[in-house]
């Protein structure tokens, strides 16, 4: 494997695995080349006929084993496949949201989720971490860019402290991840000598340094005590790059956590607890986010909280560290994906035809769009957790591997957060349902009705497609289940 | 036909109703009641079969026991390490849920009828009556603890909306405080939920894995025998469990797996607590708040005093029975020994309910504020009666649920009778209304007495029984489950009651006719539809306290079976 000639053609031989990747590198230099053309026309569907492609090619060379490509750098699994799935669908909606409104003819947006997904996907399969380190930094660089996009002064505001924060946390973790290269000799953290070398390493360096490579997966997550630049982020970014953002990085840091954290907890042979540690993160996640959301009075910032208390309920699977675990992991992500992006579509409705932000300015609009209303009050109950909505089966799933990894191994703080995370639900019902509140309770008189234009919009068919959704996933888990559990884990 | 499906009738007639409701034409809309009504009326007929056509059986929980079951499997996960996990559609009625059924079917009736005048928005009132109606009857009707769960939430919402849209001053405020309560309990159901599914498997489900039988073929006693004994040896790989929603499953206890958490066999302990108590104690709270039980209370007088008329009726008379319900369903038959364990405490917090509501009826100025209380006050009868474990105790316990829910709902139906008229509830603002609305104060003396337990009506019975179960509540290792005090301060609680009652009778309608801060135009008798409301509740109250075997012969097999079930343990 020496030769040169040797590493080219397993370079070659990986590529050919490599294709839904290829086909978004492609994807974003056509984009940039239409762009430049001046056929704005274009952007929007081609954008979306290359993500389709991907997803397609994505699914007909669905992996049957794991490979490593690239000479060990990548790792191509199942699990890797369904997450990188997971970010190909969050991407599409994110473009489909976009399509009403001002973003939907700017080649950057289209180019700069790309790199998103293209760091995102580089993430979920990495096995090196200086890939790692390349998906987040890729991922970082397009998501500051892609916050400036209202050109308000709001907004380079927001996209200065993101890239303060994010340029912090990912030196932060470069740092680490040289000092582990010090400790372990190798940046392989899939290999077993990697783990060997862990096991033997003095306590106090390996503590150091496996605490700053989690402060950047944490940043990227949106977890407390690193969440800090996502609600200035959410309200300043233009509405569909915020669904985009809610979704794909986060979803992309927890699976490469999930990864990660299987290889730091050492088989439970380690000397640092991680399990406590990230249980007490989740929590917190879970403090904050639903706590400071019930104060808001801006829709997005309200969703920002949001999508932080809902990083600790991601964690929670993390946590539970079993297979079956990371099996609901990708249930809970993938009804995530679809209830946020729905949520996020309704917003972006308000925002574009009735110039709603605040919470207050959605009185009355019950009147004038039932129906719309009514998906978003399904919504809302979906992300509290309650049924019948796939909220709820989702929630329903995490907790009971929670539970059954709490009856094995008893371990106090995860119970605490069995208990506490079940509680936040109801404080999270309570700033959950104060936009339906006030659509539905305080009506304006002004507000009459034109039902019979507001009935037939885009927005409702794509909404009403996603809440069907979720409601059918309440009532057959097993389709999507069925899907995920054939997934074969192999670490 | 009707035998085989009679349950998921009861439930989805009033859901597809409401799904229909909601795309009709607005021109339409004089109509929407009357199609709330018929649904109503076809879940009468089905109710008066399911009486009629109900076999009192002494069989113990199995799935036999219960009668117009239906069982359909639902969801069948693969959770691999885990074992496999299903729940079903299961309905079915035992002798604690039949009554129940048929008293929500009637008391869902009236709430049509009295909700006659809604003038706004009567697309949404009578959809989400109606989703209501359908919830409240799959709560009575699920044996599944999902299908049960999902229903018990589902109610929620609609709820909420009812008092948030079409209620008093401080609507907004009471309806977020009743969803935010109840959610608290169900999520403390919802923790226990989960630690019960993982801990119990379905023998029949287990017995095909096992390959012990073939699918389809019927789950003999033999086969459980053979499966529990193999479970309880340990023989059973983990990917063989089955593990269940089951309720009739959780019932037994030699279904729970021995090593799990919610095994009588774990030392593990919680905060100190037995793993089990604590299941007994979180599922307690979760239904208490829903009965509700001092000091749980609270939300229940802002919610009635804002509901409008017919919601406080269908709350008052119905939704109160799912806690209790709840607490016989779950917390008693799943945690038995737990049960036996806190039966002074639970009987001692329904004495304190008894008279802590009793004490707030007589100091209210407000007459639906009272009868809210006097609500808390008679639910205690329920709890102490459960906490007994005395045939007589639980037998009353069961009574009482459905006197009150008469009873109740005809006390909020004549506080809507002055709302509507005046707009003003305040006591004392009112005297001598006898000489004004002589058939209103008929009425008004009437469901006074049966509430304060005069015999001859249908509160005595309950109430008497509750009191002998009590007295003689259920010895356990020579020692009586509850002292005498309890009861003999029950009985105070009586005398509380007839004084606060009587009072507000002699302050209100006897004495010289005078009004304050009314018009007294607007003080006219009942009318006809209003009278037509009270008739069937009167009749109803009147016979179950006269022929207390209508109802007794219905629930007692089931009572029996469930005393001996709980005390065998």
């Amino acid at each position: 494997m020496d030769s040169l000639a040797d590493k080219i053609s397993n370079n070659l031989t990986s590529l050919s695995y490599f294709i839904p990747e290829l086909i978004l590198v492609a994807g974003l230099l056509l984009l940039i080349l239409v762009d430049l053309l001046r056929k704005k026309n274009l952007l929007f569907p081609l954008s979306l006929v290359i993500l389709a492609l991907a997803i397609g090619q994505l699914l007909v060379g669905w992996p049957k084993e794991a490979h490593f490509l690239f000479e060990g750098f990548v790792k191509l699994d199942q699990a890797s496949a369904a997450w990188r799935l997971i970010l190909l669908l969050g991407a599409s909606i994110s473009i489909l949201i976009a399509a009403r409104g001002t973003l939907k003819s700017m080649g950057e947006f289209y180019t700069l989720t790309f790199g998103i997904v293209l760091g995102g996907h580089l993430l979920v399969m990495s096995s090196h971490l200086l890939i790692v380190y390349l998906g987040i930094e890729l991922m970082s660089i397009s998501a500051y860019a892609l916050t400036l996009f209202t050109f308000e002064k709001r907004g380079s505001e927001a996209a200065v402290k993101y890239l303060v924060f994010g340029a912090v946390s990912a030196a932060t973790m470069l740092y680490g991840i040289s000092w582990i290269y010090t400790l372990t000799g190798s940046l392989f953290f899939l290999a077993p000598e990697f783990t060997d070398a862990l096991l033997k390493s003095p306590l106090v360096p390996l503590s150091i340094s496996l605490s700053l490579i989690m402060v950047g997966i944490l940043f990227k997550s949106g977890s407390v005590p690193f969440h800090v630049w996502s609600p200035d982020v959410y309200t300043a970014a233009p509405t569909p790059t915020v669904a985009l953002f809610s979704v794909v990085p986060k979803l992309a840091a927890l699976a490469f956590l999930a990864k990660w954290f299987l290889v730091i907890h050492l088989f439970g042979l380690g000397s640092i607890n991680w399990v406590t540690i990230l249980s007490i993160l989740a929590m917190l996640s879970m403090l904050f986010g639903n706590f400071s959301a019930l104060r808001q009075q801006n829709v997005k910032r309200m969703m920002a909280y949001s999508s932080i208390a809902h990083t600790g309920f991601l964690i929670i699977p993390i946590v539970s560290l079993s297979e079956q675990a990371t099996r609901n992991l990708l249930f809970y992500a993938f009804i995530f994906l679809i209830m946020n992006l729905a949520t996020f579509l309704v917003i972006n409705f308000f925002e574009r035809q009735e110039n709603i932000r605040n919470i207050k300015e959605y009185a009355g609009m019950f009147t004038k769009y039932p129906l719309l209303s009514l998906f978003l009050v399904v919504l809302m109950i979906s992300l509290v957790g309650l049924p019948p909505t796939a909220g709820f089966t989702a929630k329903l799933l995490i907790f009971t591997s929670l539970w059954e990894s709490y009856t094995m191994a008893g371990q106090p703080w995860v119970l605490a957060l069995f208990i506490f995370g079940l509680l936040n639900t109801v404080v999270a019902l309570f700033f959950y349902l104060k936009i339906p509140f006030y659509m539905i309770f305080r009506s304006k008189e002004s507000q009459l009705a034109d039902n019979e234009a507001n009935k037939y919009t885009y927005e409702n068919y794509f909404t009403g497609l996603l809440v069907f959704a979720l409601l059918v996933l309440f009532f057959k888990p097993d389709w999507l289940l069925g899907f995920i559990n054939k997934i074969n884990f192999v670490f | 036909m009707l035998q085989a499906y009679s349950l998921s009738l009861l439930i989805f007639l009033p859901l597809s109703a409401a799904f229909i409701l909601a795309f009709l034409p607005k021109k339409l809309k004089e109509h929407f009641k009357f199609i709330a009504l018929g649904i109503s009326l076809i879940q009468l007929i089905i109710g008066v079969y399911l009486y009629l056509d109900y076999q009192p059986s002494d069989a113990l929980y199995t799935i036999e026991a219960f009668q117009f079951v239906e069982r359909v499997p639902w969801i069948n996960l693969d959770l691999q390490s885990l074992g496999k996990l299903s729940a079903e559609y299961f309905l079915g009625v035992d002798g604690l849920s039949v009554g129940l059924v048929v008293l929500s079917i009637i008391i869902l009736l009236i709430g049509v009828l009295a909700s006659w005048n809604i003038q706004e928005r009567e697309r949404a009132y009578f959809s989400l009556y109606l989703v209501l109606n359908a919830s409240i009857i799959g709560c009575f009707v699920a044996l599944d603890f999902l299908l049960f769960y999902l229903f018990f939430e589902f109610m929620l919402l609609p709820m909420y909306f009812l008092i948030g849209l079409w209620g008093g001053p401080r609507r907004e405020y009471a309806s977020i405080k009743f969803f935010l309560y109840t959610l608290l309990g169900s999520i403390f159901i919802l923790i226990v939920m989960i630690g019960l599914y993982t801990s119990v498997i379905d023998p029949g489900a287990t017995a095909i894995e096992l390959g012990l039988m073939a699918d389809g073929q019927p789950l003999t006693p033999v086969i459980i025998d053979k499966v529990q004994q193999k479970l309880q040896n340990g023989e059973i790989l983990p990917e063989q469990l089955v593990r269940t929603f089951n309720m009739v499953f959780m019932t037994d206890s030699g279904n729970v797996i021995p090593d799990s958490f919610l095994s009588t066999l774990n030392p593990q302990l919680v905060l100190g607590h037995s793993a089990r108590f604590v299941g007994f104690l979180l599922l307690f709270v979760g239904f208490a708040i829903k009965v509700p039980v001092v000091p749980f209370h609270t939300w229940l007088p802002d919610a009635h005093v804002e509901a409008p008329t017919p919601i406080s009726v269908v709350l008052a008379g119905i939704l109160l029975k799912i806690g209790g319900y709840g607490l016989f369903r779950t917390a008693y038959l799943m945690f038995p020994d737990a049960a036996v364990h806190y039966a002074w405490w639970v009987g001692l917090l329904g004495v304190i309910s008894i008279i802590y509501g009793a004490f707030n009826a007589l100091a209210s100025r407000d007459l639906k504020k009272l009868i809210a209380f006097s609500s808390v006050s008679h639910m205690g009868f329920v709890l102490l009666g459960l906490a007994a474990l005395s045939v007589e105790g639980v037998s009353g316990a069961v009574y009482q649920m459905i006197s009150h829910g008469f009873i109740s709902a005809a006390l909020f139906l004549i506080t809507g009778v002055i709302y509507n008229r005046t707009h003003d509830r305040l006591i004392e603002n009112y005297s001598g209304l006898a000489s004004r609305m002589p058939k209103y104060t008929v009425i008004v003396v009437i469901f006074f007495f049966a509430s304060l337990g005069l015999p001859g009506f249908s509160g005595f019975i309950a109430e008497i029984l509750v009191l002998l179960g009590s007295f003689g509540s259920a010895t356990v290792e020579g020692i009586n489950l509850l002292p005498r005090w309890m009861a003999v301060t029950a009985v105070f609680g009586l005398v509380l009651s007839a004084a606060y009652y009587l009072w507000t009778i002699q302050r209100m309608f006897f004495g010289k006719y005078h009004v304050k801060r009314v018009n007294s135009d607007r003080i006219i008798d009942v009318n006809t539809r209003e009278f037509a409301l009270f008739l069937p509740l009167i009749v109803f109250v009147l016979l179950l306290g006269i022929f207390p075997s209508l109802l007794l012969d219905l629930i007692n097999d089931s009572v029996v079976t469930f005393v001996n079930t709980i005390l065998k343990f």
